[in-house]
């Protein structure tokens, strides 16, 4: 008894001095950020077409809200010029009619907004050389923590890459991502009359908060030996065609290079009070009239190269179920129509 | 060369002074003073009786001249006067009035002993309480306490904390518990010039905080510049806090000290040689692994019991103060002062920090005539930060800090009528330690960051007169210069002129030797007050100094942290300079028992220190590349209204005070939002404080107290974006979001022991022993200390969480003693 009373008054006054912290999450008035223009786009040497995206901060959501009806201009050094299309929904697209991405040249866009705002990127250069290496696939099984702190096994894909880069007399700055493409063909109709299903090709991006980035100094070729570089959580239907993983090498400018560098400083944010203070990320968009108005996200100009290899489901141990086969008990949203999932396009990719 | 000539300059000073302390007598008085020869002067020291406290503020007022002073920091005054017969009155809040009838034909110094008054508790001196010789006093934003008359406010962790309680002061404030420092008047809070006993402390705090430096069984009072700072003062822009020990008693032994649910303390003290010679040493510290000590053999059930966190975080602290003091004979007094502190801080096994003090201050105080005063000292301070984590392959301990060693003259001459004299001069060495980085997984893996120890010199002389022109009119007026060496070895890179400082902008690396001069900083820094004294009950006061300031606190974090780097000025970082002005009104009623002031201010501030975006200040060599210039303005008004007698006492104050920088680099890649205006990270607009004291009976009292300041500007996340299948965050402009306002109320009783002990009260009430119970927060609002960003499980973008320190009711008991 007396044991029990000693050690409540012990368990008393450790609460006392110690569990007094408390960490709670907050929001904050989102109206600080309301109304900002958000850019995403690129130019390549690779082909035609190239996108735009246009959208703009609100306070009512968490992403930007897609701006159409904008009038944007890409321009070379040359002095060229070519208007991008409105695709819808904030997407705008280039055909290359005029303008193809070209090694060593310098790019820019200029953006009129319906409301009369207009903005310009800082012109960027697509550099003379790319990267080039290999891409490995590996079906693999890995242990995680839970919600409630016990473990579980998992089936995931491991990504390995292995890379050259060239000699340059330049600084080279590098961004390796792996793309996954997969095909998602809807249900098969119930009538012959009925049209034949449509064939979707999604695109996504296995582990997309990781960002790896390489700088190199001039005069120094490197040669990365072969290391993992994201590991891909299975979720099981995109494995029942081919599924294909692109590890795609972007030659970037140093400006880019900063910005991906300071979003992965962000994201990375370890709670931790020795965490590098957060600030606005600047991209290289800037309003023309007013440089007081913040405009986020980046045009960017790189040279581009591209590896992939590929996984089908006869490569995992485990069956892997048509999404969209009638005794599939979990029925996906997109076998009645593909192209509602996010990320998805009817153009056949050329290496499927 | 320049080394040689400072050294030269200090040795030539300090034979100065020996000189005066071997030959010292009326005689300087008097030829300073050729126009007075037929004057004859009262100087002494006004004491108190309870504990021998020298009484900084006592009045002396001679009735049939209608002229008085006021005691200096140091318990001092001197009036000089034709011979005749006086009627001298000396007050002193809180102690009874003693008059005195004088017959004054020579020059006499006198040692006058104040009882504790009359009224006991029922006259409790709320904190701040200045004194009648307050409105008398030519500047402005002046604060002062005794630490004793403190004890009744409600106390966090059971202890009367002396920045707990300026923190109550309107201008005064804290970014929250946890925080290391305070902020005055929109200044940062490495502005604050913090003492003791005339040595600077680099972290005032214990326990990120909950606890100060001052152990308040050792010290005696504080005085807070916070608008106005005497030309003595110099090398921080926005206050000076000068906290004063105790000497030990020369008389008799005496025991003080308290015991409480999460700290212990006691002092002695007593006389090594009767009458001459005293000690007082005390020991202080909490720690949390007495409570699983404790726990004996129940130690594995509270592992159990407890959340991992709880039991794994570990804060604790020690501090021990050992103060020594000779009386040559009633003109030379030598204190020699020591203090010691130990911190522990770790959060569950992750991270934490360790940081240490170490000052040791001597002094000799000489009164080389009746009106001629002097002090000087030599001081040390070493101060050591580390911070560690401790997760994962990657853990680190990270260690810093910063010493200096200064030798100051203080010199006051009052011996003109109406007019006081105060000048000296100040060496200080100052280097900072040099910054190493160690793996913990691996001690052998050290990291020292490859710029070499900063090195400074700063020498200063200041001289100031106060003159009562009319009996309406009192001005201050006075300058100090300083003047500050960087010193070699050193490697300053040099950067193209038309590009910001990065490391491709280097276009050459100078190399200096040990002890050449890097560069050179000095300028005038005048320090001019007014008065206007309507009358008894009303005054107007305005005030202008210039400071600078060669040491800077440099953190990107959100609030001081005890392992920041301390940077001294360099090639590429010119010393901080402010200019204040300030304006105050004020009236007292009800025969003084009201007193209330309005106080207006300005303040422009150059070369601030800011970190750029991204900035990363851990092991940089070139640490100029992460830093922008900055212009910065605080603005504010200051309420504060003070009831000082009767049953309930207490004060109200209220200040609005913004702060704001801009940078002035014409890069825009170094430009904090594009070059516009931004709130400082501790611009809090509102600040109100309420206290209100009851007293219960001798000895005895129930208070409590209300704050509200609002909450201070962040930096802040709203959404993200995608780019390239990424989430990017989307954060705003640096300050442009507020975290939640900060709301807190502390009840507190103070009862004697008598009560309990069904006694009569001890005739000397102040030596009652006492219990005191706090509640500190009673509202339990978790108040946030800061906001981090933190990824979760299913998120892609980190998520701001609220950090608080005390998000509960806090409990406190305290015992305190004294025999």
């Amino acid at each position: 008894m007396r044991s029990n009373q000693k050690i409540i008054a012990i368990l008393f006054l450790a609460f006392l001095i110690l569990q007094t912290a408390c960490v709670d999450e907050i929001s904050f008035d989102s109206d600080v950020n309301a109304g900002l223009l958000v850019v995403e786009g690129s130019i390549h040497n690779g082909p035609p077409p190239y996108y735009l995206r246009l959208g703009q901060t609100s306070a009512e959501q968490n992403v930007p809200v897609p701006l159409e009806n904008a009038d944007i201009v890409l321009y070379d050094s040359e002095g060229n010029s070519e208007r991008f299309v409105d695709d819808s929904k904030g997407v705008y697209k280039l055909h290359g009619e005029i303008i193809q991405g070209t090694n060593g040249k310098y790019y820019h866009v200029e953006i009129e907004l319906p409301d009369g705002r207009t903005f310009h990127s800082i012109p960027e250069k697509i550099p003379d050389q790319t990267a080039s290496g290999a891409v490995r696939a590996v079906p693999a099984r890995i242990q995680e923590e839970t919600a409630s702190g016990g473990m579980r096994w998992v089936n995931v894909v491991h990504v390995f890459a292995e890379t050259d880069f060239p000699e340059s007399q330049e600084e080279q700055y590098y961004k390796t991502q792996v793309e996954g493409v997969y095909m998602f063909r809807e249900e098969f109709p119930a009538s012959s009359l009925a049209p034949p299903p449509q064939v979707c090709y999604v695109t996504e991006y296995p582990e997309p908060q990781r960002i790896n980035l390489i700088s190199l100094q001039p005069d120094t070729p490197a040669a990365f030996p072969e290391r993992l570089i994201t590991v891909k959580r299975i979720r099981g239907h995109e494995f029942f065609y081919r599924y294909y993983f692109n590890l795609v090498f972007y030659s970037i400018s140093e400006r880019r290079f900063r910005y991906w560098e300071q979003t992965n400083t962000l994201i990375n944010q370890s709670g931790t009070i020795f965490d590098i203070a957060p600030a606005i990320i600047n991209g290289n968009v800037i309003n023309t009239d007013s440089s007081q108005e913040n405009a986020l996200g980046y045009f960017q100009a790189a040279a581009t190269d591209t590896v992939r290899t590929f996984l089908t489901r006869s490569d995992f141990r485990f069956g892997v179920i048509d999404p969209c086969a009638p005794n599939n008990p979990v029925r996906h949203s997109g076998c009645s129509n593909c192209t509602s999932i996010e990320n998805s396009t009817l153009d056949r990719p050329s290496y499927f | 060369m320049w080394k040689n000539r400072s050294f030269l300059l200090t040795l030539l000073l300090s034979a100065l002074m020996f000189y005066t302390f071997l030959f010292s007598g009326d005689a300087i008085g008097m030829d300073l003073n050729p126009d007075s020869l037929q004057d004859v002067t009262l100087s002494g020291y006004i004491i108190s009786e309870t504990d021998g406290e020298y009484l900084e503020g006592a009045t002396v007022y001679v009735e049939e001249l209608d002229r008085g002073t006021a005691t200096n920091e140091r318990g001092f005054f001197s009036l000089t006067m034709p011979p005749g017969s006086y009627t001298v009155v000396i007050r002193y809040l809180g102690m009874e009035t003693k008059t005195m009838e004088i017959e004054l034909i020579s020059s006499i110094q006198v040692e006058i002993l104040l009882e504790e008054g009359e009224l006991g508790f029922e006259e409790i001196i709320v904190e701040a309480a200045d004194f009648r010789a307050g409105i008398r006093r030519s500047i402005t934003g002046v604060e002062t306490a005794r630490i004793r008359d403190l004890r009744d406010l409600p106390q966090l962790m059971g202890e009367i904390d002396v920045i707990e309680n300026i923190i109550q002061l309107p201008g005064v404030q804290s970014v929250g518990e946890g925080a290391s420092g305070f902020n005055v008047r929109g200044g940062r809070a490495d502005q604050n010039l913090t003492l003791m006993d005339g040595a600077p402390v680099y972290n005032a705090s214990h326990i990120l905080g909950l606890f100060s430096v001052y152990n308040p069984d050792v010290h005696d009072s504080y005085t807070l510049y916070k608008g106005h700072i005497p030309e003595q003062y110099g090398g921080r822009l926005s206050s000076v806090l000068d906290v004063n020990t105790r000497r030990g008693s020369a008389e008799n032994y005496k025991v003080r000290g308290g015991i409480g649910l999460y700290s212990g303390r006691i002092a002695a003290e007593g006389p090594i040689v009767s009458g001459r010679t005293s000690f007082l040493l005390s020991a202080r510290g909490a720690d949390s692994d007495i409570i699983f000590t404790l726990a004996g053999r129940d130690r594995d059930l509270a592992r159990v019991a407890l959340p991992s966190d709880v039991y794994n975080s570990r804060a604790r602290f020690y501090d021990t103060n050992a103060i020594l003091t000779h009386r040559f004979s009633d003109r030379h007094i030598l204190t020699f002062s020591y203090y010691k502190s130990e911190n522990y801080f770790r959060y569950s096994n992750e991270f934490g920090y360790s940081w240490n003090n170490d000052l040791g201050h001597l002094r000799l105080r000489s009164l080389f005539s009746d009106n001629f005063f002097s002090e000087i000292s030599v001081s040390h301070t070493g101060y050591r930060g580390e911070n560690f984590e401790l997760v994962g392959p990657q853990s680190f301990t990270l260690n810093r800090g910063i010493r200096n060693r200064k030798v100051k003259s203080d010199f006051h001459y009052l011996g003109f009528e109406r007019v006081s004299i105060s000048f000296g001069s100040e060496m200080t060495w100052h280097r900072s330690r040099p910054e190493r980085f160690t793996l913990n997984t691996d001690p052998a893996v050290s990291t020292l960051n490859s710029a070499p120890a900063d090195r400074g010199h700063e020498l200063a002389f200041y001289a100031g007169k106060e003159t009562e022109l009319t009996p309406w009119l009192i001005l201050s007026a006075g300058a100090r210069f300083s003047m500050y060496n960087q010193l070699g070895p050193a490697l300053v890179n040099i950067y193209h002129d038309g590009m910001p400082r990065q490391s491709e902008s280097i276009t050459d690396v100078r190399e200096f030797s040990g002890g050449e001069r890097v560069v050179h900083y000095s300028g005038i820094e005048p320090r001019v007050s007014v008065m206007l004294k309507f009358d008894d009950d009303n005054a107007l006061r305005l005030s202008y100094n210039r400071a600078r300031q060669y040491v800077h606190q440099i953190s990107n974090s959100t609030s001081p942290t005890p392992a920041d780097i301390w940077q001294l000025s360099g090639y590429h970082i010119p010393p901080q300079t402010a200019d204040s002005y300030a304006i105050g009104f004020y009236r007292d009623f009800d025969n003084n028992n009201i007193r209330s002031s309005v106080e207006l201010y300005f303040r422009n501030l150059d070369n601030q220190i800011e970190y750029i975006d991204f900035a990363r200040l851990v092991l940089n060599p070139a640490i100029e590349t992460e830093l922008v210039s900055a212009r910065g303005e605080a603005y504010g008004g200051e309420f504060s209204i003070r009831k000082l007698r009767g049953r309930w006492t207490g004060f109200l104050n209220y200040a609005y005070g913004r702060t704001f920088f801009r940078t002035t680099t014409p890069f825009e890649e170094s430009a904090i939002n594009r070059g516009e205006w931004f709130p400082a990270d501790y611009d809090q607009p509102h600040n109100v404080s309420l206290t209100a004291v009851r007293a219960l009976g001798s000895n005895s009292a129930f208070s409590f107290s209300f704050n509200w300041r609002s909450g201070r500007p962040i930096t802040a996340l709203s959404a993200g974006y995608l780019d390239q299948g990424t989430t990017v965050p989307i954060f705003s402009d640096r300050n442009q979001a507020r975290i939640p306002d900060y709301i807190r109320l502390d009840v507190s009783f103070t009862i004697a022991d008598h009560i309990w002990k069904n006694r009569a009260p001890n005739p000397d009430s102040r030596n009652d022993d006492s219990l005191n119970i706090t509640l500190y927060n009673v509202l339990g609002r978790p108040n946030p200390f800061s906001v981090f960003y933190m990824r979760g499980a299913n998120s892609d973008i980190p998520v701001p969480n609220r950090l608080s320190v005390l998000g509960a009711v806090i409990p406190s008991v305290t015992y305190n003693f004294s025999f």
